[in-house]
């Protein structure tokens, strides 16, 4: 094969390598920040269920809502009355334990609720410690059979959630390692190819500027096409999972809450690309002049 | 002026490829280097072009003290020179025009001079037919006369040759030779290292026969 051509393929195969390690970052970055978000979204609808009493008055509902309402963590109170509470029960029971339905005695005993929102200031473990802290409040007020908080599910979920994202960090970091790896070979061998010309050039009178110079310059093109690559491939894996999601899962509303990169995000990615890049080619210079000198 | 003071130079301590060289070439001057395989004649390029450093002793170029020169004066110093490789070393992937060009484009002259000066040198060794051609598609005698024009476009203070005529047949040996003697009389200092015996006996020039590491024999 002729040289200038094996130059070219040799760019090429730079280029390709180092394209597949950034859409496998990409992804992944992407991925961990659409995860870390839905269950952030998920776990954002922090609320108290507040059971009254079956046979309350009505002075005791109208009591209880104003004394929510005027709490400082709640954000919003919807009342269910105890037909709604009843209407509600039977639309979810009906698809599999109809015959419940017909249970008048069962149907009896469930009581009127109050669905309190709370407002969703802090973290997950901070909106726990404050819902577990009002549940208790509310339970000894009057005409209040009980209070759900769903605290051990959210603490749970609060657990899962912290453990999913130092997950991604960790597995992130690797990631950046094994990429930095990737791309600090490339870009070495790539460089150790063109020894002979550094070689050449020096001998014939070349700085050390004019010989780096369109060195560092390709090694920003092969980064920046690489980095276009990556984020070419995961454009096109968005827009298939988002639209996946709208037409085969639709009920999860997931395409709704996926998220691409922003601009902020995007510039640090390129920025932290470009930097790699750069880093990698000095260091080979480093490497290549000490072991001609060798 | 090419000045080699005491000049050893060993590798690992125990092959000593250049023994006490002591020498003078002065300015302008015409010089075949000669010996055997290993007598030290690459070593010897390879201290001049500041390459290599010596082991121990002194070697001067001009106003260069190469036992002292930084590495950022090493280009300044190479731009002074004009060198054939053995093995030519021409860029693969460029032509013979922009291989010839590549030492007058270093020191950033203005395009219509390099074209012109190109076009000159590449006629000088006969190859102005072959300017767009790629190294591959080219001869061993040709790619060794685009190494030629390449080191001398810039009419350089000090040539030096190695092995120049390896790959020609005795007409164009004998046409590159006359091109090294019209750059020496232009004031270039021409060191040449050959085997071809019949060529130095013919040309009469200055000759410094290495032998062993050693200045063997230095005759006019």
């Amino acid at each position: 094969m002729k040289e200038y051509q094996q130059k070219s393929i040799q760019r090429v195969t730079a280029i390709s390598i180092i394209g597949a390690t950034f859409s496998v970052i990409l992804g992944f970055y992407l991925m961990s920040k659409n995860i870390s978000h839905i269950l952030s979204i998920w776990g954002e609808s922090n609320k108290l269920i507040v059971y009254l009493e079956s046979d309350s008055e009505n002075y005791i509902k109208r009591s209880t809502q104003s004394r929510l309402e005027k709490n400082v963590l709640v954000d919003k109170v919807v009342f269910f009355s105890k037909e709604q509470a009843i209407a509600d029960f039977n639309a979810q029971i009906s698809g599999y334990m109809s015959g419940l339905q017909n249970d008048g005695a069962l149907l009896q005993v469930i009581p009127p609720y109050f669905e309190v929102y709370l407002k969703t200031e802090g973290t997950l473990d901070e909106l726990n410690a404050k819902a577990k802290a009002l549940a208790l409040e509310i339970r000894d007020w009057n005409g209040i059979e009980d209070v759900s908080s769903g605290s051990l599910w959210t603490e749970k979920y609060s657990r899962l959630s912290q453990s999913v994202n130092a997950f991604f960090v960790f597995l992130g970091l690797i990631l950046f390692a094994l990429s930095f790896f990737v791309v600090s070979s490339s870009i070495k061998s790539h460089l150790f190819q063109r020894a002979k010309e550094i070689e050449i050039l020096e001998m014939i009178g070349a700085t050390k500027f004019y010989i780096q110079r369109p060195i560092f310059i390709e090694s920003l093109g092969i980064v920046s096409l690489a980095f276009a690559i990556g984020l070419g491939v995961n454009s096109a894996l968005f827009f298939y999972f988002n639209s996946f999601f709208e037409n085969q899962l639709k009920l999860l509303n997931l395409n709704q809450v996926f998220q691409f990169f922003n601009f902020l995000e995007l510039l640090i990615a390129f920025g932290v690309s470009i930097g790699m890049g750069l880093l990698v080619t000095r260091l080979t210079f480093s490497r290549l002049y000490r072991f001609r000198h060798a | 002026m090419i000045e080699f003071s005491h000049l050893y130079k060993s590798y690992d301590k125990k092959i000593h490829a250049l023994k006490d060289i002591n020498l003078k070439i002065e300015s302008g001057e015409f010089v075949f280097l000669t010996g055997p395989s290993g007598a030290g004649k690459s070593t010897f390029f390879k201290m001049i072009t500041g390459y290599d450093h010596p082991t121990s002793g002194k070697i001067t170029v001009g106003n260069f003290d190469l036992n002292a020169i930084k590495e950022s004066d090493l280009s300044t110093y190479r731009r002074k020179l004009g060198i054939v490789f053995q093995d030519f070393k021409l860029l693969p992937d460029r032509t013979v025009y922009e291989n010839v060009c590549l030492p007058l484009r270093i020191q950033k002259h203005h395009e219509s001079f390099i074209k012109k000066r190109a076009l000159e040198v590449l006629d000088l060794v006969g190859l102005s037919e072959k300017t767009e051609q790629f190294p591959e598609y080219l001869s061993g005698g040709e790619q060794q006369r685009t190494a030629i024009a390449r080191a001398i476009i810039h009419q350089p203070g000090v040539l030096i040759a190695d092995e120049p005529t390896g790959n020609l047949d005795p007409e164009m040996s004998s046409k590159i030779i006359d091109v090294f003697e019209k750059v020496c009389a232009q004031g270039t200092t021409v060191v040449i290292a050959t085997h071809d015996h019949e060529l130095v006996k013919r040309k009469n020039k200055k000759v410094i026969e290495l032998m062993n590491g050693s200045v063997h024999k230095m005759s006019l």
